[in-house]
């Protein structure tokens, strides 16, 4: 089962980008607290309206009406087309669930695009067309997308991996274990998930930390067809030195132009 | 296992995942959660017939009030375990293990009256929470009104306190709530749990998510307006016109109320999906459930490592 749906686009330079759907989890979460801005916003206004209401003569008042219901549905629609173009897909509420809105060719939104979304988000709010539309449509659509040729994607994960913090032990022992081993065993899937497990162990309970990596460092032994360690580790310093050991010999294969 | 395991999960996409299991099994979790509901509905039936039964005879029905009540205990049991049932096959397909709802069930009957149980004392636990936090406030904000009283308008007084204490309550309430939020699934996924146990995993593991899972009830709640309102709302706008007595307000009582039913169990399987999500993301987190290796054999060697 896929959990998240993607997307292939191609841009005008056919380039193949894959996206992932925001999901309607995100775009609620996205609209929450877009809304709770928008809320305070048109509330502020009603606000002193009320306050100064009293003050104006009856022809002002029936002035001041028009204008505040013109307000109002220019700050609502306003909102979402000032954002949506001003941070290229993105609104205060979007950029807090980490989606942003992208044209059906994988470029930024503009200010057409935004418009039209804006313009159409009271039919979709209405009777929740837009929440089943979004639900039942392939490419999670509501109808401002449609009409807009827009989709709503997640932003990727900044790339830039943490700097791993490694003990030294590790380091010594790496160079032992290249000496007796082929690194090349091990796949880079598993390569990956080692990776993960030492990007995150910091939030790992301790104990949960200790088996896992004792399950782990069994495993690389037993894939990298060790019959006994050189070297006395625990589990976690193994997956240490599995790593940087990976990594070396990924590196000295590149320098000698292998791969 | 063919796809990639689910990384730490945004709280946004906790919701989405819950989703898609559900729409992947609409008519599989559908059935159960009819299942769940007819159990409770059913002796409430019987307890309505017997109370018909005494109005109509001024004699109380004893033995058929016994019976509809010790059901209706059962019931709950019944309930709990097939609502359980979904979260079981939802985690299921989570971790890339799905199972058939036979198998399923081989696993979660026997535990029934473990399901009872966490259900009870996570229930017994709330309520008295609500109790005391409502005392305290209540005792807090009648010394707020009565200092702000004097110098300020004495309702406008009263309002303010009232509405920061509703929001203070609502926020105690739901932290604890989040905190047992996921009680039932550990027994429903895990073997040999106690109904204390699971109750206890569910403690430890929010323990620094309590605000996760807020987020995530709250946008889960969010999710189901479009649901409660098309049914529970929809039927009752469209027949409000009718006169009280007639025969279409009768109808449209009828209507509304099976719409509101249908309504509940639509909406019942996606909280246990969503649940089984919450479960399964705070292990990544915690525990690193989906840190694998692709050629993992599992060989435990002792003395290996220190």
């Amino acid at each position: 089962m896929r959990f998240f749906n993607k997307i292939t686009l191609q841009t005008p330079e056919s380039v193949e980008l894959e996206f992932t759907l925001a999901g309607i989890g995100n775009r609620t979460q996205a609209l929450l607290v877009d809304y709770l801005f928008l809320g305070g916003a048109i509330a502020l206004v009603l606000f002193t309206g009320a306050v100064l209401f009293p003050q104006f003569s009856t022809a002002t008042q029936k002035w001041y009406v028009a204008i505040s219901i013109l307000l109002t549905f220019s700050i609502f629609v306003g909102y979402f087309i000032f954002f949506e173009t001003l941070w290229q897909g993105q609104t205060p509420g979007k950029r807090y669930a980490k989606i942003r809105v992208i044209r059906d060719d994988g470029r930024p939104a503009g200010l057409s695009e935004a418009t039209l979304r804006s313009l159409l988000r009271p039919i979709d709010d209405a009777l929740s067309i837009g929440f089943f539309m979004i639900f039942l449509h392939k490419q999670e659509k509501r109808l401002g997308d449609l009409i807009a040729g827009t989709v709503v994607i997640q932003e990727e994960r900044p790339s830039i991996d943490k700097k791993l913090v490694l003990s030294n032990r590790a380091e010594s022992f790496a160079d032992q274990l290249l000496e007796i081993s082929n690194l090349s065993l091990i796949l880079p899937d598993d390569f990956a998930s080692i990776r993960e497990f030492l990007q995150r162990r910091q939030n790992l309970e301790p104990e949960a930390r200790k088996i896992l990596s004792r399950q782990l460092a069994i495993e690389l032994k037993s894939i990298l067809e060790l019959e006994t360690l050189p070297f006395k580790s625990d589990g976690e310093t193994f997956v240490e030195t599995v790593f940087l050991a990976y990594q070396q010999q990924a590196q000295r294969r590149r320098s000698h132009g292998k791969f | 296992m063919t796809r990639a395991p689910l990384r730490p999960l945004s709280i946004g996409n906790v919701v989405s995942t819950g989703l898609v299991l559900y729409r992947s099994n609409l008519k599989t979790y559908f059935f159960i959660a009819l299942r769940a509901y007819l159990w409770i509905v059913l002796p409430l039936i019987l307890i309505g017939v017997s109370s018909g039964l005494f109005l109509v005879s001024r004699q109380y029905p004893w033995l058929l009030l016994v019976i509809a009540f010790v059901l209706l205990i059962a019931g709950t049991a019944k309930y709990q375990a097939n609502v359980a049932l979904i979260s079981r096959l939802a985690y299921q397909e989570l971790i890339g293990k799905p199972e058939s709802v036979a198998q399923a069930r081989r696993t979660i009957d026997p535990k029934l009256w473990r399901f009872w149980s966490v259900a009870f004392s996570v229930g017994i636990r709330l309520t008295l929470i609500y109790f005391v936090v409502g005392f305290c406030f209540g005792l807090i904000s009648g010394i707020f009104v009565a200092i702000l009283g004097r110098g300020l308008n004495p309702a406008l007084a009263g309002l303010f306190v009232g509405a920061v204490v509703v929001i203070a309550v609502l926020i105690l309430l739901s932290w604890y709530f989040a905190r047992w939020m996921i009680a039932e699934v550990p027994l429903a996924v895990e073997s040999n749990l106690t109904a204390a146990e699971s109750i206890k995993r569910s403690w430890d593991l929010t323990q620094n998510s309590a605000f996760r899972v807020q987020g995530v009830a709250l946008i889960a709640f969010l999710v189901t307006i479009p649901i409660i309102a098309l049914t529970n709302y929809a039927p009752q706008i469209l027949f409000a016109r009718a006169l009280p007595g007639s025969s279409l307000f009768w109808t449209g009582t009828a209507i509304s109320f099976v719409f509101s039913f249908i309504g509940s169990i639509l909406v019942l399987p996606l909280w246990q999906t969503i649940k089984s999500a919450i479960y399964y993301d705070l292990r990544t987190r915690r525990e690193g459930l989906d840190i694998k290796l692709r050629q993992g054999k599992g060989r435990n060697d002792e003395n290996d490592f220190i």
